[in-house]
């Protein structure tokens, strides 16, 4: 019983790393219509400048303002320089440039930081918390902290902020969005750029359990499709939902399935998934259109 | 008039059956590499792009021993000619390596790395083509079947057997686990740990691609493992032994040979997690202080700083990289011919040959065409490795046969 | 009528021009090159089968590596294990693929668009450990070797030469067999299926027949190649079939273009020769990084400058050479 709490605890907190990558998905997927591979490359650059910017003595309370900067305007500029030229083009199109950034920017932290890994503390100390047998570390449950925040303020960005209710007039309608004199583009470079906000928070996360590494976020990344597909493309709260699932259903998968090990622990959550969009195609928390074109 | 796209396509097929039958021009295989003078050509294909780049050290360090052995004058007055490519870890592009370096370049000896290298093994003993395999894989003792494929990493299954062994004596009432890769680290722990006498109470295996192990250390200390083998890649270690340790989970933690480097692994730990870690080593580590004067690691170092390409000395895989091509060295300089047939005799033949930074110091040929057998157990006292107990040769342990 | 005839006429003649040079090779290059046109024909197998799922049919598959890896692996433990002759091997892995092609279609019934590419790409992600846990059938981590493919008596041809050119033929009456279909009545309806599978159902296209029917004609494509692929390296193992095998498969597709069989060529030169000849001319193994990212940089400027392709940006030249000649049904339109 104690061992079956503390792994859905870490599956929990694996989870929040799933669930601010897949909402950071579901942000860019509603605002431009494409599913971005780079999202988890874009995440580990931002886990890279925080370990350089720790490397050279900053506190890590100065250097996070900065890195979250700093991703803002990477996203921006991916969105208005490299998306741009093929925007409106097909949806297989989009994916195939997402891939190309993914393994660009990939090569970038190679060629940037080279290939050794290195690890990163981050801000919330290494002291450990226990609630009887259960442990948790405070990177635990400062990633969690973090997570939650940043998740209610992109709900609280999109329901009430000017440039948040624009954003989602572009993503419903962008014709009529111009009529109402928002400039589409705009809009859709705000939503790289807070995607890019939110898929650092990711990377800062998970790297004191990850390490940093060139290929920290390739599982998160497709562990936060399948959160994204889980509920849905359309739905944020499904994103997170999905992402804190997966989480645990695969620590929980590996531990208590017999036979199944950590190697094909993937295989639950991607089998839960399967038979989700096969009953709810549009996903758990989406409401898609009756037919889709 | 429209000459319809099926029509041409149908040109093209009968045209292809035509050629192939008549074979006009066509060659038969050819046979193996040799040369009595002029250069002698040896071919690698590491993965220098992508997620095993790092293993790149391992042929720069082989680089930077061929530059040397072309200083001093080479293997009787021949110049040794390294061509090594990048194959990304990827076994297609290794084949082509392969064939590129047998084909073209004219190799007479090739160095290969962990999967691709095994699978580029049958093409390299089709041609008759000297292959020194950087690779622990129990598989690459398969000297009846490939003969002029050899490994130079010893068989992982002595250093999990070592290990075990280490373990039944020093902790006999340990419960014993296993977290490694799912790859053929996880079979030769099992085969280790069953040579040497020791059954783990729980056996984990991970995909490469997972980062976060948090859910596997959480198993291991709810079945109160207290003797653990950690083969993870690279990148996890440091996160998952930080993780233990911030839990207050310490078992008595041996960690995979391979894996150590003071700059990516015992640094990042600082000596508050990385004192009391254990290892079984057959290569000194170059970083450590207490090897500082050994002259093998000085005339390494200052061969890398000439030679390495920007390798750093203090990362043991170029040490690696260096000892293995020192080995292939002697068999050149020991073979009556400069051919693959040559080189095997000799280097079959190797007895108590000096190599650089080699546990117990010297190489000796022995079961499964390796090289090496021999084994310290050691611990980290937070800046040096110690000694724990003799120099074990897996050999006579038995853990070899 | 002769401006429509024109570009046809152009077509074929870059057709004959390509085979005349597909066959000449082997007799001129050495064997190493030759290996790699085999990895070529082969691997363009596979990013036809995706032309013809993902380009005629609309549904996106971003797993098709598992197919290939799929067919691999049943021709070689057809060959290592039950010991058949290769061309029995290859013929039955095949029907293997198609059958496994059936079954990954099903959920393309309820499933299509981005879902359905997650849902095949989760087949891909899969494929390796489930591959090195069966590791008596499968060789576990490290794979099996294959017996080289020896060329039969009689013919005086190297082993490499005698097995590439089996594969052009191979090559070659695939793209014949799917060319020829996808011109008929099946293509028009495809095309319905993709741009509108509603319309299509009223019209009386049988939907989740065709549906289900590509999908397993594409993975009995993309395994025949993969199973091809094997014999040409001599070996199976699961690091051959990673995930990102797949997607590179599908950047292929549609870096050639997606909607053309010329493309699936393109596409195959693309992953196969690129990132070698990347690898051969930023230098030394220091830049080697560099090499994924010129790889890229590549990728997006083809996509900015032919967003139909390589194959389309062709056919763009000829049409913009030849002023008032009409590009025909063959001329890829956009996706919706």
């Amino acid at each position: 019983m104690i061992e079956l709490l503390q792994q859905v605890v870490n599956g929990l907190s694996t989870g929040c790393v799933y669930a601010a990558l897949a909402l950071a998905i579901s942000v860019i997927y509603q605002g431009a219509g494409i599913l971005n591979f780079a999202q988890g490359e874009m995440a580990t650059v931002a886990a890279y400048s925080a370990w350089s910017l720790d490397a050279l003595g900053w506190p890590m309370w100065a250097a996070l303002p900065v890195v979250f900067a700093g991703a803002a305007v990477l996203g921006a500029v991916i969105e208005r320089l490299l998306v741009r030229p093929v925007e409106g083009a097909s949806v297989l199109a989009l994916v195939t440039v997402s891939t190309a950034l993914l393994l660009g920017i990939n090569g970038l932290v190679t060629v940037l930081w080279g290939t050794d890994p290195h690890s990163l503390a981050g801000p919330f100390g290494t002291k450990a918390l226990s609630a009887g047998e259960v442990t948790v570390t405070s990177q635990q449950l400062g990633g969690a902290a973090t997570v939650l925040v940043v998740m209610a303020a992109v709900g609280l960005f999109f329901r009430f902020s000017d440039v948040g209710l624009r954003m989602k007039a572009v993503s419903q309608n962008a014709d009529s969005a111009v009529l109402l004199g928002i400039r589409p583009g705009r809009m859709r470079a705000a939503g790289w750029a807070l995607a890019a906000v939110v898929g650092a928070v990711a990377g800062f996360v998970a790297a004191p359990a990850t390490g940093v590494n060139p290929e920290m976020m390739q599982t998160p990344l497709l562990m936060a499709f399948a959160a994204a597909a889980l509920g849905g493309f359309g739905s944020r709260v499904g994103a997170v939902v999905g992402g804190l699932a997966l989480g645990v259903l695969t620590a929980l998968a590996a531990r208590y399935i017999p036979g199944l090990n950590g190697d094909l622990a993937l295989s639950v959550p991607f089998g839960v998934i399967f038979l989700v969009l096969l009953l709810r195609p549009h996903g758990l928390f989406s409401r898609g259109s009756a037919v889709r074109a | 008039m429209t000459i319809t796209r099926r029509s041409a396509l149908a040109s093209l097929l009968s045209v292809t059956l035509v050629g192939a039958l008549v074979g006009a021009c066509g060659r038969t295989d050819e046979t193996a590499n040799a040369s009595s003078s002029g250069e002698i050509v040896v071919g690698g294909s590491f993965p220098m792009s992508g997620p095993y780049a790092p293993i790149s050290a391992v042929s720069k360090g082989a680089a930077a021993y061929f530059a040397k052995v072309n200083a001093e004058g080479g293997i009787n007055g021949r110049k040794i000619k390294y061509e090594a490519y990048d194959d990304g870890y990827d076994p297609g592009r290794a084949a082509a390596n392969i064939r590129r370096g047998v084909d073209q370049d004219k190799a007479q000896a090739f160095l290969t790395f962990g999967v691709p290298g095994e699978v580029v093994r049958p093409y390299l003993n089709q041609n008759k083509v000297f292959n020194v395999a950087y690779s622990g894989s129990t598989q690459m003792s398969q000297v009846d079947q490939f003969p002029y494929s050899h490994a130079w990493w010893p068989d992982l299954t002595a250093e999990t057997g070592v290990i075990a062994q280490y373990v039944g004596k020093e902790f006999p009432a340990a419960k014993v686990g296993v977290l490694t890769l799912n790859n053929d680290l996880a079979d030769a722990a099992a085969a280790g740990f069953k040579a040497g006498g020791v059954t783990p109470a729980v056996s984990l295996k991970v995909p490469p691609s997972q980062q976060d192990n948090t859910a596997q250390v959480a198993q291991l200390k709810a079945a109160g493992v207290d003797v653990l083998y950690l083969a993870l890649g690279a990148p996890q270690m440091v996160p998952t032994l930080k993780y233990m340790a911030q839990i207050g989970y310490r078992p008595k933690t041996f960690v995979y040979s391979i894996t150590i480097n003071h700059t990516s692994l015992l640094d990042p730990l600082t000596p508050a997690i990385s004192k009391g870690l254990n290892a079984a080593l057959w290569l000194d580590d170059p970083a450590d202080p207490r090897w500082a004067n050994d002259p093998g690691i000085q005339a390494y170092k200052k061969d890398i700083a000439t030679y390495g390409e920007g390798a750093s000395a203090d990362d043991m895989l170029a040490l690696n990289g260096f000892a293995g091509a020192a080995a292939l060295v002697s068999a050149m300089k020991a073979a009556k011919t400069q051919d693959a047939d040559g080189y095997n005799t000799a280097w079959n033949a190797l007895k108590d040959v000096p190599a650089p930074g080699l546990i117990g110091g010297t190489l000796n040929a022995g079961p499964g065409g390796r090289l090496v057998y021999r084994y310290q157990v050691v611990e980290f006292d937070g800046s040096s490795w110690q000694n724990r107990g003799p120099v074990q040769d897996a050999v006579q342990s038995g853990l070899i046969k | 009528m002769t401006t429509m005839a024109t570009i046809p006429r152009a077509k074929a003649l870059a057709w004959a021009a390509m085979a005349v040079v597909a066959i000449v090779a082997p007799y001129v290059v050495d064997d190493y090159q030759v290996f790699q046109l085999a990895r070529l024909t082969t691997t363009a197998m596979a990013v036809a089968s995706l032309v013809l799922l993902t380009g005629w049919s609309g549904q996106v598959s971003a797993g098709h590596g598992a197919f290939f890896g799929v067919g691999a692996y049943a021709a070689a433990i057809l060959i290592v294990k039950a010991g058949l002759p290769w061309p029995v091997a290859v013929v039955l892995a095949t029907l293997v693929s198609f059958l496994a092609g059936l079954l990954a279609g099903l959920p393309a019934l309820r499933i299509r668009g981005i879902s359905l590419a997650l849902i095949t790409l989760v087949l891909a992600v899969l494929l390796p450990p489930l591959v090195v846990r069966f590791d008596g059938l499968t060789g576990g981590s490290t794979g099996m070797p294959l017996p080289p493919v020896r060329t039969p008596a009689g013919i005086q041809l190297s082993g490499a030469q005698f097995f590439y050119l089996v594969t052009l033929a191979v090559l070659a009456a695939v793209l014949v067999l799917l060319a020829t279909v996808c011109r008929g009545r099946t293509g028009r309806s495809l095309a319905a299926l993709r741009d509108q599978p509603v319309m299509a159902a009223t019209a009386g296209v049988p939907t989740a027949k065709l549906s289900l029917l590509v999908f397993g004609a594409s993975g009995a494509i993309a395994g025949l190649g993969g199973a091809l692929n094997a014999l040409a390296i001599q070996s199976v193992v699961p690091d051959s079939y990673t995930f990102t095998v797949s997607l590179a498969l599908l950047t292929g597709a549609v870096v050639g273009g997606i909607r053309s069989w010329a493309g699936a060529l393109i596409g195959a030169v693309f992953v196969v020769y690129l990132p070698q000849v990347i690898s051969d001319s930023v230098g030394d193994s220091l830049a080697s990084h560099w090499t994924q990212v010129v790889y890229a940089v590549l990728l997006l400027l083809v996509l900015y400058l032919a967003p139909q392709g390589l194959a389309g940006l062709g056919t763009r030249l000829a049409a913009v050479r030849i002023p008032g000649a009409r590009l025909t049904s063959t001329t890829p339109r956009r996706q919706s």
